[in-house]
């Protein structure tokens, strides 16, 4: 882990894997509705026909990427998170019904951005999970959100990506190897899942307070690595779970069920209320601590789970 | 005139089909497969490049039916071509079928898997454009309702299929006049219909009898000379033609004892 993090736009690591996957693999397509940052210039300038623009129509964009992956082609799908909401039954007909390997990330997903209600998105992991077909992921940083665009272009299965809007801390120092399961630290006493931008906020908490806990990154969030996870709360007994995502449908949730239903433990989190996020400035300082899922609440949260009996 | 004759055996064969699967299921959407039966005739025996013993074929004109609900007219056509046998008529609907309420690609010959209506159109601009990636010259023909055409996504679609000058694409609009609740006019108003077309930039043909598959099959080869743009019918029909009950009553979908008074309606007709 970086001693002193680089802030990094994971947005910027996307483009990249993507123009590296696609210098060398020329069935790769690029499906955008007026989005993209310097990869979409990369694919203008070097690969003309294999940058597909619909304009501003998600929709179509969708179900325009879902027939290319008919014909065989490996298309990817840059948009704000909130417009898979927008594109949602396209993406369940066209792409999920028939398990085409669509490549579809979405960023702005989170709290911090100055959009405010309309594209600050915390429900994408509900919607998207629900999608019978779809592997759902979530990048912790510029790194891994590299590896997981690499991961993704590898399956043959229809995915999405969680990403966040703004610069966020670089957590590794170079791609890290593809995991859905990455323990960061080991402890005994409680186990903190996390994924995306809260896996920072975790290891800030670990940092300014001696807690004998293991953190663990789980980028995959479905399919969910269920033995590794009910394997590791067997040791601590105890589980926190951290995101910038709604309590409702997102790991959280999901972490509650799986061990409700195979190896029941108390469980906590640290979550966004059930709300739509207001417009924040990139300045503004505290933004975790104004939406309740801060290092302090994190700190708190584990504490009072230990202390519960 | 012996031409003339076997498309007439093959549309009276297709549309005993239609009761069949109809009767098989006890429901179905007989309005818009009587309607569209013809042009799919027209497409699956004189129009289109397609192989019924090898459906997959790379160099296969792609036919799209975006008004999925239609198909019962799809799978008339399709079986009496021999992608699948006949006798799966008789499981339309069952438990696991290959023939799905609407039609989906577990049914040999079948390119979609529609049912949300508009998206068929944006699938058939993909398959346009792939050929073009592909450097192939196959051509993608779409079926549309006309009620669909209230659907934002298909002038999304028809923007997308002038801006990049799709002219392997063939759209052809089923203008049977009734949506499920009425006149598909009055419930929202689609006229002019051809100006909106050809605003988009697409060459339009109103074809004033959609039922005549002579027709139908002049303007396709009528549009096949032309190049450029995208290329659209809009076929001018009759819902639930061939059936006189069901036509008066503009029926969408049919079930219980109107739909079997309709099948021995429509079945005597036929024998005429």
């Amino acid at each position: 882990m970086n001693e002193s993090p680089e802030l990094k736009k994971m947005r910027e690591g996307y483009g990249s894997a993507l123009i590296d996957l696609a210098k060398n693999d020329e069935k790769i397509v690029y499906v955008v509705a007026d989005s993209g940052g310097h990869e979409r210039k990369w694919f203008f300038d070097n690969a003309k026909e294999r940058l597909i623009e619909t304009g501003i129509a998600e929709a179509n964009s969708a179900v325009i990427a879902a027939a290319l992956a008919s014909e065989g082609f490996k298309p990817f799908v840059l948009n704000f998170a909130y417009l898979h909401a927008r594109m949602y039954n396209q993406i369940s007909q066209s792409i999920a019904e028939d398990n085409y390997p669509v490549r579809m990330a979405g960023y702005y997903a989170g709290v911090w951005g100055f959009g405010g209600r309309s594209h600050n998105c915390i429900n994408d992991l509900a919607f998207m999970r629900a999608l019978p077909n779809f592997n759902i992921f979530s990048a912790a940083d510029y790194w891994e959100t590299k590896t997981l665009v690499k991961k993704t272009a590898a399956l043959d299965a229809p995915s999405y990506i969680r990403l966040s809007g703004v610069p966020t801390p670089t957590i590794y120092d170079s791609e890290p190897e593809f995991t859905s399961f990455r323990k960061h630290k080991d402890g005994e006493d409680c186990t903190i899942f996390c994924h995306g931008t809260m896996l920072h906020e975790t290891l800030q908490a670990c940092l300014e307070e001696k807690m004998n806990v293991s953190v663990v990154n789980i980028p995959q969030i479905k399919p969910l690595p269920k033995e590794e996870i009910i394997n590791e709360v067997k040791r601590t007994g105890r589980a926190v779970v951290v995101e910038e995502h709604s309590y409702i449908g997102g790991l959280a949730e999901s972490i509650s069920s799986l061990l409700s239903e195979n190896y029941p433990i108390p469980i906590k989190k640290v979550c966004l209320n059930d709300i739509f996020p207001v417009s924040i400035r990139m300045e503004e300082k505290n933004v975790y601590e104004k939406f309740g899922i801060s290092r302090h609440e994190i700190i708190k949260t584990v504490k009072s789970i230990i202390n519960q009996e | 005139m012996e031409e003339d004759l076997s498309l007439k055996t093959i549309i009276s064969l297709c549309k005993a089909n239609v009761f069949d699967i109809l009767e098989a299921g006890a429901i179905g959407h007989s309005g818009g497969s009587l309607s569209i039966l013809e042009t799919l005739i027209a497409l699956y025996y004189k129009i289109a490049k397609i192989d019924a013993k090898n459906p997959k074929w790379e160099d296969r004109d792609r036919i799209i039916l975006s008004k999925a609900h239609a198909c019962e007219a799809m799978y008339a056509v399709l079986g009496e071509k021999g992608f699948f046998p006949k006798e799966k008529f008789k499981e339309f609907l069952h438990f696991n079928s290959i023939l799905q309420g609407h039609a989906e690609i577990c049914t040999p010959g079948v390119e979609y898997s529609g049912g949300s209506l508009g998206q068929g159109i944006s699938f058939a601009c993909g398959l346009a454009y792939s050929a073009r990636l592909k450097k192939k010259d196959y051509k993608v023909f779409c079926i549309l309702g006309d009620g669909e055409c209230h659907e934002g996504e298909v002038w999304e679609a028809a923007m997308f299929a002038s801006h990049y000058k799709l002219d392997n694409l063939y759209v052809i609009v089923d203008y049977n006049h009734y949506c499920t609740l009425g006149d598909v006019d009055e419930i929202m108003n689609l006229k002019p219909l051809e100006d909106k077309w050809k605003s988009f930039g697409w060459e339009t043909i109103f074809e004033k009898d959609g039922n005549n598959i002579k027709n139908m099959i002049d303007n396709f080869q009528k549009l096949e000379n032309m190049s450029g743009r995208p290329k659209c019918i809009i076929a001018n029909t009759l819902k639930n033609n061939g059936v006189p009950s069901w036509e008066k009553e503009h029926i969408h979908h049919i079930a219980g004892q109107k739909l079997f008074d309709g099948l021995e309606e429509g079945r005597h007709l036929l024998k005429k």
